[in-house]
């Protein structure tokens, strides 16, 4: 058979990436250890959950600067405006709880205030959008609602 | 009139030039927050990234604290400069696996150290170029082609090569399929 090696280590390769692609559950610490570390270094055996169903709501963080000329600034991180922000919004969309809101609030403070040189006193709104189920947006409930779930005041 | 025909073996290019195009973007999207994504004076900190390090994996984090290097700036500078001359070596098919060799480490480095910043794009990347590397992806419309420095492809092979990724990329939809089925997606 020609190129038997070929053939073999593609068929193992693919194994892998089935294995590690969540379609069947399993709870073996064994094959963990040998599909995670293939996976960390070919890219084949992780999971492809961002299609679905673990699509979580958009996480968002709303940021008011007050700069040194008195005026408020208003940003928004997590909104996939640029590379930095969609990278941004998918950590915290990562971090669920309260600690490392807490936590992400004061990298994005220390950040603005980098940003915004001689600006004193930033108020952070850590929220996500709320999206409808499929059988409320059938009855026309469409609208997404804003629901807070962290906020801070942070100054110099 | 001779018509226009493609070389067999021209789906190896396209995906040696796809993948370094997008490793080109992906250069110019994040070169200016670099210390931002990647240092651990960023958004995800050396008390983040450090506690979820696993040892088997090459990151980024780990590789900075092996070598004491206290300049991040610099490092991930030059870092990213090396991927960039590697992808555009990529591009033109010029020691093509040499250069998807270079462009692989250094994707999966950032990709292992700051998981937490990936997503969908990032995990199609790191398969393509994987398959990049292990592919003869320099033997059609390349220059290592044009130097003589390979010779042609097994057709054989080649549908080997096409088949594994129709075969990952079945598996992918597959997986997505199988999951939009259960309810929490479907309610």
């Amino acid at each position: 058979m020609k190129n038997l090696h070929l053939k073999l280590f593609f068929a193992v390769h693919l194994l892998f990436v089935f294995v590690g692609s969540n379609l069947f559950e399993y709870k073996s610490k064994t094959i963990d250890s040998i599909v995670l570390p293939y996976a960390s270094y070919t890219g084949g055996g992780f999971g492809y959950s961002f299609f679905s169903p673990n699509v979580g709501n958009q996480t968002v963080v709303k940021v008011y600067t007050l700069k040194s000329d008195k005026t408020l600034r208003q940003d928004a991180f997590g909104t996939g405006t640029s590379m930095f922000d969609s990278r941004f919004g998918a950590a915290i969309h990562t971090f669920r709880n309260r600690k490392a809101y807490e936590l992400m609030s004061r990298i994005v403070a220390s950040y603005v205030f980098a940003k915004y040189p001689g600006s004193a006193i930033a108020h952070i709104s850590v929220g996500e959008y709320q999206v409808p189920t499929v059988t409320a947006y059938r009855l026309n409930q469409s609208a997404a609602t804003y629901r807070e779930v962290y906020t801070g005041t942070y100054t110099q | 009139m001779k018509s226009f025909q493609l070389k067999p073996g021209f789906q190896l290019a396209i995906l040696r030039m796809g993948v370094a195009i997008a490793v080109m973007l992906k250069i110019f999207a994040e070169f200016n927050d670099l210390d931002m994504l990647y240092s651990q004076q960023g958004i995800i900190q050396g008390v983040l990234s450090k506690p979820m390090a696993v040892k088997y994996a090459l990151a980024l984090p780990l590789l900075t604290d092996f070598f004491h290097i206290h300049n991040e700036h610099l490092f991930l500078s030059i870092t990213y400069l090396v991927f960039g001359v590697a992808a555009s070596a990529l591009l033109v098919g010029y020691q093509s696996r040499i250069s998807a060799f270079v462009c692989l480490v250094i994707h999966m480095m950032v990709f292992n150290g700051y998981n937490l910043l990936a997503f969908g794009f990032d995990g199609f990347l790191f398969s393509l170029l994987f398959y990049t590397f292990v592919f003869p992806v320099g033997k059609v419309y390349a220059v290592d082609e044009m130097m003589g420095r390979t010779g042609p492809v097994d057709t054989e092979n080649l549908k080997l090569y096409l088949l594994v990724l129709q075969l990952h990329l079945c598996m992918v939809y597959l997986t997505a399929g199988v999951s939009k089925s259960g309810q929490d997606w479907m309610g």
